[in-house]
């Protein structure tokens, strides 16, 4: 349904897209189907409150819905946040789940904390698997390095000389394996962290 | 604490449950909802922040939806609980009352 088939002042028009254009950027992280579904029910919601309180004055009837409703970055933030980090850890996505990680940041203090320990988690798993691809370009500097004077390291090195190296080729399956291990436990404690929210809400 | 704070904290926490009580008996669309729970409860938050929990209780599989198309008007996104809501409002209205005979014994202690 289209604002201009039933607004007939051009100030109510400007006002319906502006809030819109705000939902729309509220979901822009969401699939198509979930976005358009939230933002057809806000539409329609914004709609009834206006047609109740409208009495002859567009312009006051709509700023009146819309302030009873609320700001979208204020409602749907942390909406679309749980959404993505729900749909991320059922389908263990990690696009879904960084991209919800991302919304999270800006919902709170807490959620910030959290967001940069998962975040960094992440970027473990995708450190290991790159490790893992660099060691057939670099396979001198790629491995499990040991000195005599008690260093190691565990990954990449510019500067191999002098050490012994552990796990030759076997650094590519183990990096990998440490990959999904890490992967795998992650997004099971992201769904567990999720689950616990939820069940605490829902208990009031 | 203030005596605002602790009221918009009370309401705030028990507004899935409000909800599910809502929906218990027949199907609303979220606005109606909204309207139904005003009718009986004061809520000060604004009425969007009640469309996150409605998609956190979709997920927890308490609700379904559906749309319906008037012929005049906006579509309508129907809610309705589901037998899985409906254990959950047991357990839920359980809870309340044992928590509330317990405050209400200390009230009238």
């Amino acid at each position: 349904m289209e604002t201009a088939n039933f607004f007939k002042d051009p100030n109510s028009v400007k006002i319906w897209d502006s809030y819109f254009r705000r939902v729309s950027n509220e979901l822009r992280l969401l699939d198509k189907e979930t976005a358009d579904d939230m933002s057809a029910e806000i539409k329609s919601h914004l709609w009834q409150s206006f047609e109740e309180s409208y009495q002859g004055d567009e312009v006051s009837a709509l700023l009146n819905a819309v302030e009873k409703l609320g700001e979208p970055e204020d409602f749907l933030r942390k909406n679309v946040a749980e959404i993505l980090i729900e749909s991320g850890t059922r389908r263990f996505s990690i696009i879904s789940i960084t991209k919800g990680l991302l919304v999270n940041i800006g919902t709170g203090l807490k959620n910030l904390i959290l967001s940069f320990l998962f975040f960094t988690g992440y970027l473990f798993v995708l450190a290991f698997g790159i490790l893992s691809f660099v060691k057939i370009f670099y396979p001198q500097n790629v491995g499990f390095f040991t000195w005599d004077d008690g260093r190691l390291v565990v990954g990449y090195t510019s500067n191999p000389e002098f050490s012994n190296e552990l796990l030759g080729y076997w650094i590519i399956p183990v990096m990998l394996l440490l990959s999904v291990i890490l992967y795998v436990l992650l997004t099971r404690l992201v769904r567990l962290v999720l689950s616990g929210r939820n069940k605490k809400l829902t208990e009031g | 604490m203030n005596i605002e704070k602790w009221q918009s904290q009370i309401r705030k926490g028990t507004l899935e449950f409000i909800i599910l009580l809502t929906l218990r008996k027949e199907e609303f669309y979220g606005y109606e909802l909204i309207k139904k729970i005003k009718s009986t409860i004061e809520i000060e938050t604004s009425e969007g922040t009640i469309y996150p929990i409605l998609t956190r209780l979709k997920t927890l599989a308490y609700v379904t939806t559906r749309w319906d198309n008037p012929e005049s008007g906006m579509p309508r996104k129907y809610y309705k609980i589901t037998n899985e809501g409906n254990k959950m409002l047991s357990l839920m209205t359980a809870e309340w009352k044992s928590y509330s005979g317990s405050i209400n014994r200390l009230i009238e202690d």
